[in-house]
């Protein structure tokens, strides 16, 4: 089955527009006959692009080094002597870096290494990508979603039971677009240029709006134009209401204007009085958004400051990552600046500490030169992961592992590395010091998944591989000591694998069924749920939700006990974090949308398992496709898909 | 001649290997043209902007094996600065409320294809033809049009699904 992408590449292809007569080989030369090119690039607009003197970087450079050293001396404390072994980075000659073996990072002194460090990177990454496709990579990060964690709490005496977003781990808190509080529903709205908060007042029936931008300019107390602003994710609780976005101040190419800044703001606001909302506090950093996490009052964002070929890598004005509160961002020194002993490209990933409860706090930034798309986040220590998706043609794929500490402040404490990719945060989990990965490995050229376990150094202990060899890995979920698996790509068979010694994980067993699961739930003692994609009797895959439960009370023979198969689409199969789990109750809540074949239409699924049986409570359905549901008290709220409606709550009664 | 010769020798300013070497990209670039801006006269202009810029900078071509994609920012930013140009001549009051507007002229020729892109707004349908027709992925998007790449490719695979379940 051709995927969306092609279909549409294919209609462009086929469409019959190409470029008539007048506009031949002939009229090129005709119109570049009295012209010569020039060593500066010309915009449209017909400003030029300045491209650095020489001079002038080098004057740059040298003065960068002088205060990186003064910086550098003025708060060395990232680089640990004692411990670990240490060598100079064998096959460099120019940049001057020191190795850590314990984190497998490089540690930077000057900015002037790092500059040189990227602009190596960058021009390996241009080698390597010589011709390639340049849509095939991301397209396969946005294909798979994991399994998922649950979550659902009691507001307190004040408030009725309330749902919360669906967790990995239970102590950790995710950022979802749609919170609440128990009180109010905070809604993200990214439907126009600059996204908005929409809070929904059940009791009053009141709608307000929060306008970020008006907060973020205010802090800023800047000039500069934010062009665009997106909210990432919301955290809301304690009377405070956290939103994260990506604001871009640039670029204006209507203007000519192209040195791009974005950075990701975290906005606290107080929230405790509905009608007098107001922004106390604020935090930001380089780079797009990548993830976040939020343990008691304490955020971890995580975010990727990224580089093309226009960059101007002789200065590090466009490479040294900056983050502050207030919007005040400074440049972080050079000894909070790492990279991954192989990074594969030039990228950053920017990691802060913000305590949202104490303004007077400052926040503990780091950054590390590589890509980590994936973040796993324990109670104890947050995973950053460096993988490439873009070389997966290439045989041998590896994923480095950075762990860090979260006990005080970020303390980077070992590095590891697993072969393959790790592509879901649901892949990872960490259980009595033990980091147990599940990674896609390439292996001449069928893929198959592989399972490694990695001791509190993140020195590889144990691991077990060629499970499901031909099969694309799809779901994973880690409960106690056993891992169960979901590959897809004839059948759909869930593995379970037995990691009760570390040291030697074991494949259990399998069972087979049509579709594929993209996230696997715990349900009681010996049940999983695998929530995902349905197939038809041809065996193509189907954009309609299956509901599938396993009986793993034997794991060496896991079952399928129950199937139910709805005629709908539901964000659930691809947003882990749409799930709604009522612990109270013991039942489940998705919301649901047509499936392409229909008219547009929404609503949600209200389920639970009784007696080793899916049973479906309701089934509700409404105008506008669904995006999230939450519940306070006896009624559901569905919220619509703000690009797709008119944005109105819609409720039903928790039955 | 091969593709790369024909890059190498434009790199050093021969006008004939450029003219051969646009030949090859011309139905693809007019076909992006073309859908961006909604008619044929605008879409030849952006074209001839495109052509007389991408010679002019030749020599900023770092990599020769990303003509692709080269071209195509400047074709992009060619289509924008004749946008702009267009508004300013109109005296419409703001740039942004062009930009938000869900206003397309559909094309004249493919008008189920067109008719499918005008149930995207103007962000969207962006991302659609920087995607299909130019090739570009989500991360060069979103540092092309200013976007969050996970947004753009949440927007993309969103709005692929619109279009195709409008021309199934």
């Amino acid at each position: 089955m051709k995927n969306d992408l092609d279909f549409i590449k294919d209609k462009f292809e086929n469409s019959g527009v190409k470029a008539p007569y007048s506009l031949g080989e002939g009229f090129a030369l005709d119109a570049i006959k009295d012209i010569e090119p020039v060593c500066e690039m010309k915009n449209p607009g017909g400003r030029l692009k300045k491209i650095t003197a020489v001079a002038a970087s080098v004057a740059v450079a040298v003065s960068v080094l002088t205060i990186a050293i003064i910086l550098f001396n003025s708060n060395n404390s990232a680089v640990k002597t004692e411990e670990t072994a240490q060598t100079t980075a064998p096959d460099d000659n120019t940049v001057s870096r020191t190795y850590d073996a314990k984190t497998m990072l490089y540690h930077y002194n000057s900015y002037k290494d790092i500059c040189m460090t990227m602009k190596e990177l960058n021009d390996d990454y241009n080698s390597y990508y010589e011709g390639e496709d340049s849509n095939s990579a991301d397209e396969i990060v946005a294909g798979s979603s994991g399994g998922s964690s649950s979550g659902s709490g009691n507001g307190g005496s004040d408030y009725e039971a309330f749902s919360k977003t669906y967790r990995q781990e239970e102590n950790v808190d995710e950022g979802d677009i749609v919170k609440t509080d128990g009180k109010n529903i905070y809604c993200a709205d990214n439907s126009g240029t600059y996204g908005t908060i929409k809070v929904f007042v059940p009791n009053s029936n009141k709608e307000i709006s929060i306008n970020i931008r008006k907060s973020i300019k205010e802090s800023i107390n800047d000039t500069t134009t934010i062009n665009y602003l997106a909210v990432s994710e919301l955290y809301a609780g304690d009377g405070r209401l956290i939103v994260i976005c990506d604001v871009y101040f640039v670029p204006d190419v209507m203007n000519d204007k192209e040195v791009e800044t974005s950075a990701v703001y975290a906005v606290v606001y107080d929230v405790s009085d509905i009608n007098n909302i107001t922004a106390v506090d604020m935090m930001g950093q380089s780079g797009d958004f990548t993830a976040s996490r939020m343990i008691g009052s304490k955020l971890y964002v995580v975010s990727n400051y990224s580089h093309d070929e226009y960059t101007d890598f002789s200065n590090e004005n466009n490479l040294i990552p900056r983050s502050g509160k207030k919007g005040e961002l400074k440049k972080l020194t050079a000894n909070k600046i790492y990279s991954f002993s192989k990074a594969q490209n030039c990228d950053m990933t920017v990691i802060s500490a913000f305590d949202t409860k104490y303004e007077e706090k400052d926040i503990d930034t780091h950054a590390v030169i590589g890509t980590a798309n994936i973040v796993y986040c324990s109670e104890k220590n947050i995973y950053l992961t460096d993988c490439n998706y873009s070389r997966l043609n290439s045989e041998n794929r590896y994923t480095n592992i950075v762990k860090i500490s979260l006990k005080d402040n970020l303390e980077f404490v070992a590095g590891g590395t697993v072969g393959g990719t790790v592509e879901n945060q649901y892949w990872m989990d960490e259980r009595n010091g033990y980091l147990r990965v599940v990674s896609l490995d390439l292996d001449v050229k069928a893929e198959h998944t592989k399972l490694t376990v990695l001791d509190e150094n993140m020195k590889n202990v144990g691991s077990v591989g060629k499970i499901a060899k031909g099969e694309e890995c799809k779901a994973v979920r880690f409960l106690d000591d056993t891992a169960y698996i979901i590959t897809y790509r004839n059948t759909d068979p869930l593995f379970a694998v037995s990691l009760k010694n570390p040291k030697k994980p074991k494949l259990l067993g399998a069972v087979e069924i049509s579709g594929f699961s993209s996230m696997i739930v715990p349900v009681g003692k010996n049940k999983v749920l695998g929530i995902g994609y349905s197939e038809s009797r041809d065996g193509t895959v189907e954009n309609k939700l299956k509901l599938v439960l396993f009986d793993v009370s034997d794991p060496m023979k896991p079952k399928v006990a129950d199937t139910k198969k709805i005629n709908k689409y539901s964000n659930v199969m691809d947003q882990p974090r749409s799930l709604v789990y009522n612990p109270e109750r013991g039942d489940y809540i998705i919301p649901l949308e047509s499936s392409g074949e229909e008219t547009q239409n929404g609503g949600m699924l209200n389920f639970k398992i009784e007696n080793g049986k899916i049973k479906i409570i309701r089934q509700y359905t409404n105008n506008d496709p669904t995006l999230r549901c939450v519940y306070i008290g006896d009624k559901i709220y569905l919220i619509p898909d703000p690009d797709r409606s008119t944005f109105q709550l819609d409720s039903v009664e928790y039955k | 001649m091969s593709g790369d010769n024909l890059i190498k020798r434009a790199v050093q300013g021969d006008k004939e290997a450029f003219a051969k070497l646009y030949s090859q990209y011309k139905d693809r670039l007019y076909r992006y043209a073309y859908f961006k801006l909604g008619n044929d006269s605008d879409a030849q202009d952006a074209v001839a902007d495109c052509i007389v810029c991408a010679y002019q900078s030749i020599g900023t071509l770092k990599n020769e094996k990303a003509f692709d994609a080269w071209i195509f920012k400047i074709l992009y930013r060619s289509c924008c600065a004749l946008v702009k140009r267009q508004i300013e001549n109109k005296g419409v009051e703001s740039l942004d409320s062009h930009k938000n507007s869900a206003s397309y002229e559909p094309c004249f020729a493919s008008a189920e294809l067109s008719e499918a892109l005008s149930l995207l707004d103007s962000t969207d349908r962006d991302i659609v033809l920087l995607s299909a027709v130019a090739g570009f992925n989500s991360r060069e998007i979103g540092r092309l049009t200013g976007q969050n790449p996970n947004t753009v490719r949440s927007r993309l695979s969103r709005s692929l699904a619109k279009m195709k379940a409008f021309l199934r």
